[in-house]
């Protein structure tokens, strides 16, 4: 059907899904060939396949390679190796803890959960952040932005760190899906939502607004069909500048030593810096660097991306 | 400009005691149990235990319905007065003593931090080699998102090792180290408090910006061109210090101070550099293909002159604004950076008594916590409200965010 050069206005509601999808599709093409051209943005999303190659790798790894009561991260034990930490070897490629786990099992297990407080904080931040912000926006100047406003700029005084350190201490029993969804509830509403307050504002001047608003738009319609849609590439930048502030803070609760119910680099670092005060000697460094590199990389690896994603949607930072 | 900073502490003082709402409800509606269950173990038979319990609820005031202790405690707040510790010191005398090492930290670290960024900022946005450019935004953002422990461990291991800097603590020791600031105070033969030191040495710091403040606008008005170089401000700021904790006669104590703070202070300023030099880069990108660039080119201006006077003066201005933002996270960064130096600071003390579920400090830390990032706010508001005519002129209720 050659609808393309058809005029929009005599295309039937399916057409018209069609030419939105390849429409969509052009435009996420031209993004990517930006996005492909940033190097540390490519490096950034390659460590992030990585990690989640670790997630995919490890139940295989344990069902046909490795024998379970050796490697699994939190039961296994090596009989064979009398003296724990034991240094890396062809068994154990990054070598025990001194607990006697395999420290590249426990590295890859970490990896799963990292993924769901980091996933599931930046999409909740992101969601609250841009739902607030919009009806701020839209409302501009009456109350219920400035209620938002006075909310955002208290909560803004109460960090999400800070904060889900001392939830996370209190319930150190909590599971990662939780954690990311309290962090995204108490870091939408502050920085996001202020962030994308002031970009709202500036979109809600654009003509095609006023145009909206012309044509009958109410108030539910103009927020959902073309405030919202605008402010998405910001929110998807933001939700990776996210995933940081959550990771850290999750790795940063097992550094007080809670014990936690799931895997998580931020105890190896505990472990490893443990054992070695316990036992007066420098740390193993094949029990602490790859926890901790492991840790900074990941959130590192989103942080990049954003930068990509900032190229992508900003033009003028493209190199001319 | 009276009504600028009026209508700004106003709507501070709102969100003040919004913060203060949130907190309290969150401290102790989310976080289970309280003080008290703790000592559950120490009675034997279950009745004697809940008798026990129930007094001690009674003695701290526990035992009182929710609202009431609300409003007590945020009655007491407007007063200015933080309320007890459980175990008995009044919650100012804590604040007292732990206010000031975060504060020193959090300030001198600040000031490079943004320096550092804005100058590193300024030099990635502008023309250089390919290779360079990739390498110093990566080693930015690897140090912005690394975890700060671990950083503070590579850093501890290798300065403090070598150069001897370990006397502020290192790793993951979790005695008290304040504790250890006052033992190694007493071995030296000093019988002031370091916290009032550090205090002393605050005040002065913030005298000597003072002047050379000052100093720089009457020759600014004498010469219209001058502008003080960053690295000038630097310099007249750290001697000038220097001379007035000598001054005061706080010389070697105050030695002594700097050198336990220098590990925190660099791993601080490490970690939070790198935001302020990508945003600036933002910035840098955005302000260069200005048509007022081109035209300074055409004059025939060197390249540096261009870019520092006609493009980051320009590009510096949001930078202050998002650091408006960011500066709840970067005292938040302190406050967990202290637990992983062993600095005596807000974050120390902060945590020490989550663990043993001391209410009135974790909330009293957090309130000055917060009090501290507004006051922040509000310099810096002023700040761009001198610098930047446009909101001068503009006066919207939100302040830089706009």
């Amino acid at each position: 059907m050659s609808s393309a050069s058809a005029p929009i206005s005599t295309l039937n509601r399916w057409q018209l899904l069609q030419q939105r999808i390849i429409a969509g599709w052009r435009r996420f093409r031209a993004g990517w060939e930006v996005f492909r051209q940033n190097r540390l943005a490519m490096f950034g999303l390659s460590v992030i396949f990585l990690f989640a190659l670790m997630v995919i790798a490890l139940p295989l790894l344990l069902a046909y390679v490795w024998a379970p009561r050796i490697y699994d991260p939190t039961i296994g034990y090596d009989f064979q190796i009398f003296i724990h930490p034991s240094p890396p070897s062809w068994q154990h490629l990054l070598g025990t803890d001194w607990l006697g786990h395999d420290v590249l099992s426990l590295l890859m297990a970490a990896a799963g959960p990292s993924f769901i407080v980091g996933l599931t904080a930046a999409v909740v931040t992101a969601i609250a952040g841009t739902l607030i912000g919009a009806f701020s926006a839209y409302f501009g100047g009456r109350w219920l932005d400035n209620a938002f406003t006075h909310l955002s700029n208290a909560m803004l005084l109460l960090p999400a760190p800070i904060m889900m350190i001392i939830v996370g201490s209190a319930y150190n029993e909590i599971t990662p899906f939780q954690f990311g969804l309290v962090y995204g509830l108490i870091a939408g509403p502050s920085t996001a939502a202020v962030v994308f307050r002031s970009y709202g504002l500036s979109v809600m001047h654009k003509p095609f607004i006023a145009a909206a608003r012309v044509s009958g738009g109410g108030a539910g319609h103009i927020i959902f069909n073309h405030l919202i849609p605008h402010m998405l590439p910001l929110a998807s930048l933001y939700m990776m500048l996210t995933v940081v502030g959550a990771v850290v803070s999750d790795g940063f609760i097992s550094f007080f030593g809670f014990t936690r119910p799931h895997a998580n680099w931020g105890a190896m670092i505990y472990n490893a810096f443990t054992f070695s005060e316990r036992m007066g000697i420098p740390p193993q460094w094949n029990v602490l660097l790859p926890p901790a590199i492991a840790l900074s990389l990941f959130a590192s690896a989103f942080y990049f991306v954003a930068l990509g994603l900032q190229e992508v949607g900003d033009p003028r930072l493209r190199e001319r | 400009m009276l009504r600028f900073i009026l209508r700004r502490l106003g709507a501070g003082l709102i969100n003040l005691f919004v913060f203060a709402t949130v907190l309290f409800f969150i401290a102790q509606i989310l976080i289970p149990g309280d003080f008290v269950s703790q000592f559950a173990e120490a009675y034997q038979s279950q009745a004697e235990r809940q008798a026990a319990l129930q007094q001690m609820r009674e003695n701290l005031g526990l035992a009182r319905p929710l609202y009431v202790q609300y409003f007590d405690w945020i009655s007491h707040l407007a007063r200015g007065n933080l309320g007890h510790s459980y175990w008995g010191q009044p919650v100012t005398a804590l604040v007292a003593q732990f206010l000031p090492p975060t504060l020193i930290v959090f300030l001198t670290g600040t000031l490079i931090a943004f320096f550092i960024g804005q100058w590193l900022g300024k030099l990635t946005a502008w023309r250089m080699p390919r290779l360079l450019r990739g390498s110093l935004i990566f080693g930015a953002v690897s140090l912005y998102t690394s975890f700060p422990p671990w950083l503070a461990f590579l850093v501890v291991y290798a300065l403090g090792l070598h150069i001897g800097l370990t006397s502020a603590g290192s790793g993951v020791r979790l005695n008290d180290p304040y504790a250890v600031l006052q033992k190694s105070w007493s071995k030296a033969g000093f019988t002031l408090d370091p916290s009032l030191v550090m205090l002393r040495m605050l005040l002065v710091m913030i005298l000597v910006a003072l002047i050379v403040f000052v100093l720089n606008e009457m020759e600014r008005r004498r010469a219209r061109t001058w502008r003080m170089p960053g690295w000038l401000f630097a310099l007249l700021l750290a001697a000038g210090s220097l001379a007035g904790w000598f001054l005061v006669g706080i010389g070697p104590m105050a030695m002594l101070v700097a050198k336990a703070a220098a590990l925190p202070i660099l791993t601080y300023t490490l970690l939070s550099f790198g935001e302020t030099m990508l945003i600036m880069r933002t910035n840098m990108a955005d302000t260069k293909y200005e048509d007022y660039i081109l035209a300074a080119r055409a004059k025939g201006l060197p390249e540096h002159i261009v870019r520092d006077k006609h493009a980051a003066r320009n590009a510096l201005l949001p930078v202050l604004s998002n650091f408006v933002v960011s500066l709840p996270y970067l005292l938040t960064g302190i406050v967990i950076l202290e637990q992983a130096v062993n600095w005596p600071g807000m974050g120390n003390a902060l945590f020490r008594s989550m663990a043993s579920q001391d209410m009135p400090v974790v909330m009293g830390m957090l309130v000055i916590v917060g009090l501290v990032s507004m006051l922040a706010r509000l310099i810096l508001d002023l700040a761009s409200f001198v610098l930047d005519p446009r909101i001068r002129t503009r006066q919207t209720f939100s302040g830089g965010f706009e």
